[in-house]
């Protein structure tokens, strides 16, 4: 088989990364070295993994200390699993058990309630974001470009994933990080400039009972009314996304959920 | 790249298989910074990285003792951490990968190349980083991971192209 420079560049990242039989690198090399443009866009191609590996190395400095090594656990340790019945405790024992469990669970309530976002709220963010006059925020209409004007405004790179909406007709207007806490606001515009607003942070989200749920390709969309606003809260990519938009909460999950759907 | 086992990874993994401790924390110390690596590009910030590093930590003592012979332990980490990622992200195979061959490419800048790395679709870019860190042939990948080895190529093409794209494709 004799490659032509059109199919080389289908295979180059491969050739790249070496993960191609010899017989066929060879071709690819004698072609790079026939023509510049394909040799210059291997070279922007490596350039690409030397720029994450550079990126990778920079953030290792974050590397947990606390994971050094296995002392502390098992070969044979099975991370999931089966419940079995525990062996039946002593009445002072299981009294300090339901005492520490009752701690643990006021505890954990108690985190949970100062870690989200309080949902009673979002009327007001919401407002504040559709504006778009905040000093911090971005107009920028493309989401790639808005995405990285994210990241570099200190947004975690997995947070400034900007969805193009334009399939449910809304226009991206731009965004901005939102301060104290990791996350983003997205603001969309639709057909008579109506505006949407979309928070991304990382996290659990709000456990508040939902007024409407909706299961759509796998994932859990909640649906909640605050007045005149309606809300859709789902997970996805270990983020949360709070998207919010004046009007009927099943209205703003019917558009959340053809987006999903659309993959 | 390479799909042959070596004397010292065949060794490796008779241990591995024996349940012999120090080689899994001489496995652990090799292998610990790329798989960081991974989360750190996978997550969405720094608490998130460390609860998917823990959750591979968890996971890879019991994984390691089913470890094959037949294939690398780059490969095998890598199969394990794909796995992981997976089932905590809640990847989804693709229905299909588009290839987009863009007319000017460059390499990202340092300024730019987390925001264009976050805007590769998470199913896309986990394959493209499992490239850079582990450098496991498609093919061996592919015979452990279950994924058919032409999606792999697909994929990580498509990762790789949309990072040099000059502009919006």
């Amino acid at each position: 088989m004799t490659l032509d420079v059109s199919h080389a560049r289908q295979i180059l990242p491969c050739f790249v990364c070496g993960d191609l039989p010899p017989q066929i690198a060879v071709q690819v090399q004698a072609l790079l070295d026939a023509h510049p443009q394909l040799a210059a866009e291997a070279d922007a191609l490596k350039g690409a993994e030397g720029a994450c590996r550079a990126l990778m190395e920079r953030l290792a400095e974050e590397y947990p200390d606390d994971l050094l090594d296995f002392d502390d656990l098992s070969l044979s340790a099975d991370p999931d699993p089966v419940p079995t019945l525990a062996a039946p405790l002593r009445p002072w024992m299981a009294l300090l058990a339901a005492a520490a469990s009752l701690l643990l669970v006021v505890g954990a309530v108690t985190a949970l309630h100062a870690s989200q976002p309080a949902l009673q709220g979002l009327p007001d963010q919401h407002a504040l974001h559709v504006a778009a006059d905040d000093p911090a925020f971005i107009a920028q209409t493309d989401p790639a470009t808005l995405g990285q004007a994210l990241v570099a405004g200190g947004v975690e790179p997995g947070l400034a994933m900007v969805p193009d909406l334009s399939a449910l007709g809304l226009d991206l207007v731009g965004g901005q990080p939102v301060s104290g806490r990791p996350g983003a606001v997205l603001v969309y515009q639709g057909q008579g400039g109506h505006r949407y607003v979309c928070q991304l942070y990382s996290g659990a989200p709000p456990t508040d009972p939902p007024d409407a749920v909706r299961h759509v390709a796998g994932t859990t969309l909640r649906g909640f009314q605050r007045g005149n606003l309606g809300v859709v809260v789902w997970q996805a990519y270990g983020m949360f996304c709070m998207f919010t938009g004046d009007g009927p909460v099943d209205q703003l999950l019917a558009m959340i959920s053809k987006r999903v759907a659309l993959g | 790249m390479t799909s042959a086992v070596s004397m010292q990874d065949a060794r490796a993994i008779s241990r591995l298989k024996a349940g012999d401790g120090a080689a899994l924390t001489d496995l652990w110390t090799r292998w610990k910074t790329p798989i960081w690596s991974l989360c750190r590009g996978m997550a969405s910030d720094v608490e998130h990285a460390r609860e998917l590093l823990r959750d591979i930590y968890v996971h890879l003592p019991p994984a390691a003792r089913g470890w094959s012979l037949d294939a690398p332990v780059c490969c095998q980490v890598s199969a394990l951490v794909w796995s992981r990622l997976q089932r905590r992200l809640e990847l989804r195979a693709p229905d299909g990968i588009d290839v987009h061959i863009p007319d000017h490419a460059a390499a990202p800048s340092r300024t730019v190349i987390a925001g264009k790395l976050a805007a590769i679709d998470p199913e896309l870019r986990v394959i493209y980083l499992l490239d850079v860190f582990f450098r496991c042939p498609a093919a061996t990948l592919a015979r452990i991971s279950g994924w058919g080895e032409a999606d792999i190529r697909t994929a990580r093409a498509a990762a790789a192209w949309q990072l040099v794209t000059v502009g919006t494709p």
